[in-house]
């Protein structure tokens, strides 16, 4: 494979109910631990409501969750990512404080959120915020690399973060789009999202030695489906264009890939619609997961947390199982892990699909 | 691979579409004015797409904007179906939506019609849908337009794959007023076309806000 990028990514860190960062995170999932509990006192549509959301209130406060996530991230660098020159800073979160609409229109925006991160990390760089749906982690991750590779940037540092709120549960209650168990990603009785809470961070570097163990970036880019505003292509177009283009960046065949991280929200139309882009493009045969399993759909943060994940356990050089999978049943037949392998892979494909007909996909080397 | 500033000068400034809450101007001309402006201007486009009434005001300004400079400019024939990207960006997000879907959660019936335009690159996916795109998109919230920021982005879009033209959108909607200021930029621009730097994307802009008031 020709490696034609000289950027690097690592640095990975994740705060969510599953586990403080990542180093927790990871074994919690490696027991096969999940964190989607019961929602107490809460019903939607006649029903209680699942969810992956801290217990501890004080830990409810979407900004010291970024903070918290960023910080720990730079403590995994070599030097301080952001008191070096030409850096960026990206957000990528959906809803942000939606929590405070209620108040004013004023607290609930993206931009003012941002703007009290980068305050309080003492950054002075640009900044922006990605919101592009379910997508917005990955694309945050294409977004920085493709403005690092122009020479705009030396380094990135990306967070994403979302909460549950009624805003949201209420909104995908209306839809009736969740399940009243845990979500079964890719299974045949999964019947919908289990929404989740967190934050998850990266660092993006021409430098490697700013890394201890890191990754390369190959090749991403995202697709829109051009059909329909919620319901996900009935042939996968966008996916598969996005991961076509990432395959051409990255100058690599589909076959080449080791393991596939897949957004699989475990509704049954959006996996359906997975299963016919990775058999489109020839990717049916390798291992591929969802993570929703373990800590739910985050939205703007789960592209962020699932990449986290991948190359925490590509470097212990294990691939997790899809948690709540165990028996196949999308329209095309995938390779839906289902124990623990252990296993050294180092071409990894990310992919992610949202609201808006959007989709991304990015691939990585793991370089050790 | 290094880009040199040489190939970001091939960009050009080809169309700008201006929209505030008392008309339409395409390329400094006004083309309609006058109240209830968003659904004049689709009668007057004779668009035929029934679905422009289910959309919420953000996704109504961005398809408008798209449509005048599909008409104007004919941009649709110049490209392939993946050879546009489509930049958005705004302070407000989805707000206008968000407000409608907080107000029905209060009155207990919360509508799947509203929330699904609780995100602001839904107004992206309306775009590629009327237009049958399927190029790059991104959408980005800051508190103001960072020119320098966004003529970085749309460098970075340029040099992006398949992408030879970018449509940058910056739309804001709230319930009593809107505005959206959208600029056609194209790889191999015509002679007579502007060259896009972040200062001319400062005067675009500064120019749209005067429009305003």
């Amino acid at each position: 494979m020709v490696i034609k990028s000289s950027i690097h990514v690592g640095a990975e860190n994740i705060v969510c109910p599953l586990g403080e960062n990542i180093d927790q995170t990871f074994e919690q999932a490696l027991k096969g631990i999940n964190s989607i509990t019961e929602f107490p006192n809460k019903v939607v549509n006649g029903k209680p409501v699942l969810v992956s959301r801290f217990s501890d209130e004080r830990k409810r406060n979407i900004k010291n969750l970024i903070i918290d996530s960023v910080q720990g991230s730079i403590g995994r660098c070599s030097y301080d990512p952001l008191k070096a020159d030409k850096t960026l800073f990206i957000l990528s979160t959906t809803k942000g404080n939606i929590d405070e609409l209620e108040n004013s229109v004023q607290d609930a925006m993206l931009g003012r959120l941002l703007n009290e991160v980068v305050n309080e990390l003492g950054f002075s760089g640009n900044s922006f915020v990605v919101s592009n749906a379910c997508i917005s982690g990955l694309l945050s991750v294409i977004t920085a690399h493709d403005l690092m590779q122009n020479g705009f940037y030396d380094h990135a540092v990306i967070c994403g973060a979302d909460m549950v709120s009624d805003f949201t549960l209420s909104g995908f209650g209306s839809l009736f789009a969740m399940d009243d168990k845990p979500c079964k990603p890719f299974d045949k009785a999964r019947a919908g999202i289990t929404l989740g809470e967190g934050a998850a961070s990266l660092v993006l570097s021409k430098n490697a030695d700013i890394f201890d163990r890191s990754f390369t970036y190959c090749g991403g880019a995202s697709a829109n489906d051009a059909n329909h505003i919620s319901g996900p292509s009935r042939t996968g177009e966008g996916l598969y264009r996005a991961i076509k283009k990432s395959l051409e960046e990255a100058n690599i065949q589909a076959d080449e890939i080791d393991q596939i991280a897949a957004h699989g929200t475990a509704t049954m139309f959006n996996d359906d619609m997975e299963s016919i882009a990775f058999d489109r493009i020839g990717c049916e045969k390798i291992p591929l997961h969802s993570y929703k399993g373990y800590f739910g759909h985050t939205l703007g943060a789960a592209g962020l947390m699932e990449l986290a994940l991948l190359f925490r356990s590509t470097k212990e050089e294990v691939i997790l199982p899809c948690a709540g999978f165990s028996d196949p049943g999308t329209t095309k037949a995938l390779n839906v892990v289902s124990k623990t392998v252990h296993k050294t892979t180092s071409t990894l494909l990310k992919t992610s699909s949202g609201f808006g007909g959007c989709n991304a996909s990015a691939i990585f080397h793991y370089e050790g | 691979m290094a880009v040199t500033l040489q190939q970001f000068s091939i960009m050009k400034v080809n169309a700008i579409v201006d929209i505030t809450t008392e008309k339409i101007i395409v390329d400094g001309k006004t083309v309609i004015s006058g109240p209830d402006l968003l659904r004049s201007a689709y009668l007057s486009l004779k668009m035929d797409y029934p679905k422009f009434y289910k959309m919420d005001q953000l996704s109504k300004l961005g398809l408008l904007s798209v449509e005048y400079l599909m008409k104007i400019k004919g941009v649709d024939e110049k490209y392939g179906d993946d050879e546009i990207a489509v930049l958005f960006n705004n302070r407000d997000a989805s707000a206008c939506s968000d407000i409608e879907h907080l107000r029905a959660i209060s009155n207990g019936i919360p509508s799947p019609s509203v929330f699904v335009y609780t995100l602001p690159n839904i107004v992206l996916g309306e775009i590629a849908i009327r237009n049958k795109w399927f190029g790059e998109q991104l959408c980005t919230v800051t508190n103001s337009p960072n020119y320098a920021l966004l003529y970085q982005q749309c460098s970075a879009l340029m040099h992006k794959g398949s992408t030879k033209a970018i449509i940058l959108l910056i739309v804001n909607s709230l319930e009593n007023t809107f505005d959206a200021c959208t600029v056609l930029i194209e790889k191999d621009g015509s002679v007579t076309g502007i060259p896009f730097t972040p200062k001319e994307l400062e005067r675009i802009i500064k120019k749209h806000a005067r429009a305003k008031t």
